[in-house]
């Protein structure tokens, strides 16, 4: 650990400190809501969430970027609008602004990236009953469980770096179709979307195409019956869910971008599993893990490969485990996490393979309202070098649910 | 009582299925496996010609995908068409002649020799096909010496291609004869150009080459961890010819601007200070078709001059050609870190401040190479009635650089790393494709 990090660390305790004995102590409270209509049927919701961190990391600074980084930054930064008029019509919209995150899961940039705001999602749901709902507009698509799982309840930091799909970011726009059979024992999903979007494709991109995706889940003990998981429900429900999604869109990218031949189609598909069980007066133990495979038919052989169909969210397969503890009398959970991602071709080394550690804990003054997260974490590449180095990270996390 | 069995039944059940969380996810995550990584780059970087053969029978060579091979044949253009000499199939050729030298401002003067520019570089990459999915094999014809090869390997880490990309072939096209007869072809393959160049490999190697006023800080500071290496040979180490400058033996470094004949030299013979001979032909295996000698025995000759895997190795020679034999036997073969002096003895030499023995700079000048304090067994060629080639200054860089360690008077390496990242002058040219930093 750096002598920054050690810094950090205590700046983390007197943050933490601050916020136990301080005026925030009991500030949390929900967003204002209003309500509307014959019967007061409609009601809209406004929330702020915010993920402001403190960023330590042994290196990605000066010349040759082995000099510590320091950075204070949101990681979330949003307006959520949610409404609903009766029982069957919902919207969501989130807004998002973020600025300048130029430490990113592998490297620093060496330049600002500037302010960015964006229509995070903006969705409208029907329920037609409970085994049959239709979402659309833009919203996170049905691959991996952790992009599904509520991006301020997570049981670690935050979802895995790597598990991203490609051309898209975490949400995608389209359709899905969704519902629970079984008296909740099994839930269905299916989704069309845009994929890689119709602007690449006139560039660079074979065909424009909708990218399809199928998801399923066996979920027993209490179920998880709704569209969005959580990483960790606090020891309120005792879960166990299995769950498996394929994703496809054919034509996605070229191996050959300069001679705009050899299309390959992009293939994804992953199997989950989550566990939190609560022991009264033990604590609440919860465990997950996923398998995430992305092929584009081997994609990165071409003489000139689409370069997104390579590097960090191009052709990969790759697995997470976390697992926490709750204290039974305490709002402390300590976690960790470990995850390893052979990636076809990342910053120019075929076959390269990523190594990730983290442990951490959350203390949670208000639930997930108001959160403070701390996470030592460290990344490790098989191959190294100039601009893949091993380096160590710590993160305190300052969550507000407002 | 009945709550008590309830807590330890649930806690034996989260337990067993966390015990099975772990082996599951890690059965999962064998069963990904890693992807095909290109076969070529992981071949070692003295490269056998069964190896090469293999990958012409591939079809790798001027191939496609990512897994690809580009022959150079580092010689001259005669020799490359002619077809009693021939060439490998498939290998394109870099010209001895045009391609891989050029006369450049160092400090104060021209100097001749020196690593290609940008520009220069960038046209051979696009010429050749060559793109970020290479391996560049190089070798060079029998009747040339291994050392055109080793140049082009040099001239090639310089320009930011990662060593893994980089293949010599050991024995050159002596040894594929001897093991293939009849193979070598006079006809040259038609290759489509790429638009790949210099700016996709992300930075400059300068640390590998060392300019003149480097070298002078170098040989100053005498440092321990350093071994400074004249591969030009001497009495005691058998080297290229019979005489050795490095003994002072008069003569013996030839001129470089001027035409052949009337033969003309430098102006001093000698060597660097503290310089260790280890002439590269003693590195060979002249009844093995001149190829080098195994690890062991490369060790064992570089250990006898103090050279290890602790200490950085300076080599030099008369134009930086035969340094580059021993630059990549260190820097490929054995992994050991080694610099190249690139303007070697015909810049060294030539740096007098003695106008009564043909030296051209002030007798005062802080960049005269002729003193005791940088060379040693100085013998002036005038003093034996050789003609001497004298040098023309820069006027200019004379002007501005009294102080050999200014930055800006390493004129190449700071015109190379300004055209490495966009902002240099040195040709125009631009690339697409890849992204900064590595493939081959």
């Amino acid at each position: 650990m750096s002598r920054n990090q050690r810094t950090g660390m205590t700046a983390s305790l007197l943050l933490c400190l601050a916020i136990l004995f301080g005026p925030l102590a009991g500030a949390a409270h929900a967003g204002p809501q209003v309500r509307f209509g014959t019967d007061n049927q409609g009601i809209l919701q406004i929330d702020y969430k915010g993920q402001f961190q403190m960023i330590l990391r042994d290196s990605g600074s000066g010349e040759v970027k082995d000099d510590s980084t320091a950075s204070f930054n949101f990681r979330r930064n949003r307006i959520a609008l949610m409404g609903k008029y009766g029982k069957n019509v919902s919207i969501y919209v989130q807004t998002e602004y973020t600025e300048n995150q130029n430490v990113t899961p592998l490297t620093v940039s060496d330049d600002d990236s500037g302010g960015n705001f964006s229509l995070l999602d903006a969705v409208i749901r029907f329920r037609v009953n409970d085994a049959f709902h239709v979402n659309v507009g833009k919203f996170k698509y049905n691959l991996s469980r952790e992009n599904l799982e509520e991006c301020l309840a997570p049981l670690t930091l935050d979802r895995s770096l790597f598990l991203r799909a490609p051309f898209v970011t975490t949400r995608d726009r389209g359709v899905a179709a969704w519902g629970n059979l079984l008296a909740d024992r099994f839930q269905y999903r299916a989704d069309v979307m845009e994929g890689r979007s119709a602007t690449s494709s006139a560039a660079t991109a074979p065909k424009s195409s909708f990218r399809f995706s199928g998801r399923a889940h066996v979920t027993l003990l209490d179920p998880e019956n709704n569209y969005g998981y959580k990483g960790t429900y606090l020891g309120q429900k005792k879960v166990l869910t299995v769950g498996g999604a394929v994703q496809y869109e054919p034509d996605a990218a070229f191996a050959d971008t300069v001679a705009k031949t050899d299309s390959k189609d992009y293939m994804a598909w992953t199997a989950d599993l989550f566990l939190e069980y609560p022991v009264e007066g033990i604590g609440t133990f919860t465990a997950s893990g996923a398998y995430e495979e992305i092929d584009l038919d081997d994609a990165f052989k071409g003489a000139n490969p689409d370069p997104d169909a390579i590097g960090l969210n191009g052709e990969k397969n790759g697995y997470y485990v976390k697992a926490g503890y709750m204290l039974p009398s305490l709002p402390l959970q300590i976690f960790g996490r470990y995850e390893k991602w052979d990636f076809a071709s990342l910053d120019g080394i075929f076959d390269q393979e990523i190594q990730w550690y983290a442990v951490g804990a959350n203390y949670y003054f208000r639930g997930q309202n108001l959160k403070l997260t701390m996470e030592y974490s460290k990344t490790n590449f098989d191959v190294e070098n100039a601009t893949s180095k091993d380096f160590g990270t710590f993160v305190t996390q300052l969550q507000l649910w407002f | 009582m009945r709550q008590r069995t309830f807590q330890r039944s649930s806690l034996i059940f989260v337990m067993l299925l966390g015990g099975a969380l772990v082996p599951y996810l890690t059965l999962w995550g064998c069963g990904g496996g890693g992807f095909d990584a290109p076969t070529t780059t992981s071949a070692p970087a003295l490269l056998s010609p069964q190896t090469l053969k293999t990958w012409v029978d591939e079809g790798k060579v001027n191939g496609e995908g990512y897994d690809r091979v580009v022959i150079l044949d580092v010689t001259t253009k005669a020799s490359y068409d002619n077809a009693s000499i021939g060439h490998i199939p498939g290998a394109q050729l870099l010209d001895t002649g045009s391609d891989l030298f050029q006369t450049r401002i160092e400090g104060i003067a021209p100097a001749y020799g020196m690593v290609p520019d940008g520009s220069r570089m960038d046209a051979l990459i696009r010429k050749f096909g060559i793109d970020r999915n290479t391996t560049i094999v190089f070798t060079t014809s029998s009747n040339q010496p291994i050392i055109f090869a080793t140049r082009a390997y040099f001239t090639f880490r310089y320009w930011g291609f990662p060593k893994e990309c980089l293949k010599v072939l050991d024995g050159r096209n002596k040894a594929w004869n001897a093991a293939y007869p009849g193979t070598l072809t006079a006809v040259a393959p038609v290759v489509t150009p790429s638009t790949y160049g210099v700016r996709n490999l992300g930075a400059l190697n300068a640390g590998l080459r060392a300019s003149l006023g480097e070298m002078m800080a170098t040989v100053k500071a005498a440092s321990s961890s350093v071994v400074i290496v004249d591969t030009r040979g001497s009495d005691n180490a058998v080297g290229v010819g019979s005489k050795y400058s490095y003994d002072g033996d008069f003569g013996t470094t030839a001129g470089v601007f001027l035409p052949s004949s009337p033969a003309d030299y430098v102006v001093f013979e000698g060597h660097m200070k503290g310089g260790k001979a280890l002439g590269y032909t003693s590195l060979t295996d002249a009844a093995n078709n001149d190829r080098f000698l195994p690890v062991d025995n490369l060790v064992a000759k570089f250990g006898a001059i103090g050279v290890d895997s602790s200490k950085t190795a300076y080599v030099y020679c008369r134009t930086g050609v035969i340094a580059s034999s021993e630059f990549f036997l260190l820097d490929a073969v054995l992994g050991w870190k080694t610099i190249l002096y690139d303007g070697s003895w015909s810049q060294w030499g030539h740096i007098s401040g003695d106008s009564t023995k043909g030296g051209v700079l002030d007798s005062w000048s802080a960049w005269r190479t002729d003193t005791s304090a940088l060379s040693s067994l100085i013998v002036y060629n005038a003093d034996n009635t050789l003609l001497v080639e004298k040098i023309a200054l820069d006027p200019a860089a004379v002007q501005m650089y009294s102080n050999t360690a200014d930055l800006n008077a390493n004129q190449i390496e700071k015109e190379d790393a300004e055209y490495m990242s966009g902002s240099g002058t040195s040709g125009g040219g631009t690339t697409t494709g890849g992204g900064g930093g590595g493939g081959c």
